[in-house]
């Protein structure tokens, strides 16, 4: 095969890849716009609508009062430290395996998992990792530390270690 | 002596179109159910998407839109052999993205124990999906996968082997033996 015929099949490849990738990416960008569409009608699934398993005040109130549960903070290390609900555990939804042990051993316990606010994804995500993992009874707190901060309630800060004790 | 004939040029063509469409439908089966896992749970994708810290927060949702519909249209002209070539180098770019975001989350050492990458393969073969050098080898081999069945004429036997008559020879995709 000489160079002209070579360079003229290099050319006709070209243009028939090119076709083809616009066609393809079309139906992507027509697909992208679908999903767009479902989410906004509320047809993919969102936090809010989990409604078996989102706990709200006042049950979630009296939940933490009566110690019928235990509350899984799902925010970074960071976020714990600054402020979170009293007797929660830490439990960064990225380090779900490395802190199963702080967990309680028996898989019935009843356990109310939140992050920072209503629209906050994480929560989710640990509540399925927790189920997973074999817990039974996980249900969020979906209004997370802005909504028990907003009504007023307690919040624990970590203590940190003053420079002279370490 | 009689001397038997093997048509070994025909053979050969065959199966090789034969080993490019089963190597297409299975690549196309794996982006699918990855796509459609994450349509059933939209809300934990978006989750994964973010905590790479790669796109700014307020992309991450039409990132996860881009990354869902991208899985399930190119799944999808793979099974169909429908335009497979030109899904086919988009596929290499999909996985050209995930073996750069794997690696890069890899590197940072992240502390993500899930890399929101589920599909069939962990299925059949009970892997777990932890964010390891192991993701990143099987999307290098899903890209080179992707690349053979781009480098194909015809992409094997599909939509295209009937409908489509623009191939390098001109003719039919049926008839074009230049693969």
């Amino acid at each position: 095969m000489n160079l002209h015929a070579f360079r003229n099949r290099l050319t006709k490849l070209f243009r028939i890849v090119k076709k083809e990738v616009l066609v393809v990416s079309f139906w992507i960008f027509v697909g992208t716009l679908c999903l767009w569409g479902f989410d906004e009608a509320g047809m993919l699934s969102r936090n809010s609508q989990i409604k078996e398993v989102v706990v709200d005040f006042p049950e979630v109130y009296q939940v933490w009062k009566k110690d019928e549960a235990v509350f899984v903070d799902g925010r970074s290390n960071a976020a714990f430290k600054r402020g979170h609900i009293p007797g929660a555990m830490s439990v960064p939804v990225g380090k779900v395996k490395k802190r199963l042990a702080l967990l309680p051993e028996d898989k019935n316990t009843r356990l109310i998992v939140y992050c920072s606010s209503a629209e906050c994804p994480i929560g989710y995500l640990l509540l399925r990792k927790l189920q997973r993992h074999g817990y039974t009874n996980v249900q969020i707190f979906h209004r997370g530390i802005e909504g028990w901060r907003q009504f007023g309630y307690p919040l624990q800060k970590t203590v940190q270690p003053s420079k002279e004790s370490l | 002596m009689a001397t038997i004939r093997i048509p070994v040029a025909k053979n050969s063509a065959t199966i090789k179109r034969i080993a490019v469409t089963f190597v297409r439908i299975f690549t196309g089966i794996i982006l699918l159910s990855a796509g459609m896992t994450k349509v059933a749970d939209f809300s934990v994708f978006v989750t994964q998407v973010a905590l790479y810290d790669i796109v700014p927060m307020p992309l991450v949702r039409i990132a996860s839109y881009c990354i869902l519909a991208s899985e399930i249209t190119l799944g999808s002209a793979l099974i169909l052999g429908y335009f497979s070539r030109g899904a086919s180098i988009l596929s290499v770019g999909l996985f050209g993205i995930f073996i750069c975001v794997l690696t890069l989350a890899l590197w940072r050492a992240l502390p993500l124990d899930d890399c929101g990458c589920e599909n069939i393969l962990f299925d059949l073969f009970h892997w777990d999906a932890d964010l390891s050098w192991k993701e990143v080898f099987i999307d290098l081999v899903l890209l080179v996968v992707c690349l053979f069945v781009a480098s194909t004429d015809s992409g094997g036997y599909g939509i295209d082997s009937f409908v489509r008559k623009d191939t390098l020879s001109g003719g039919n995709y049926a008839t074009d033996t230049n693969h």
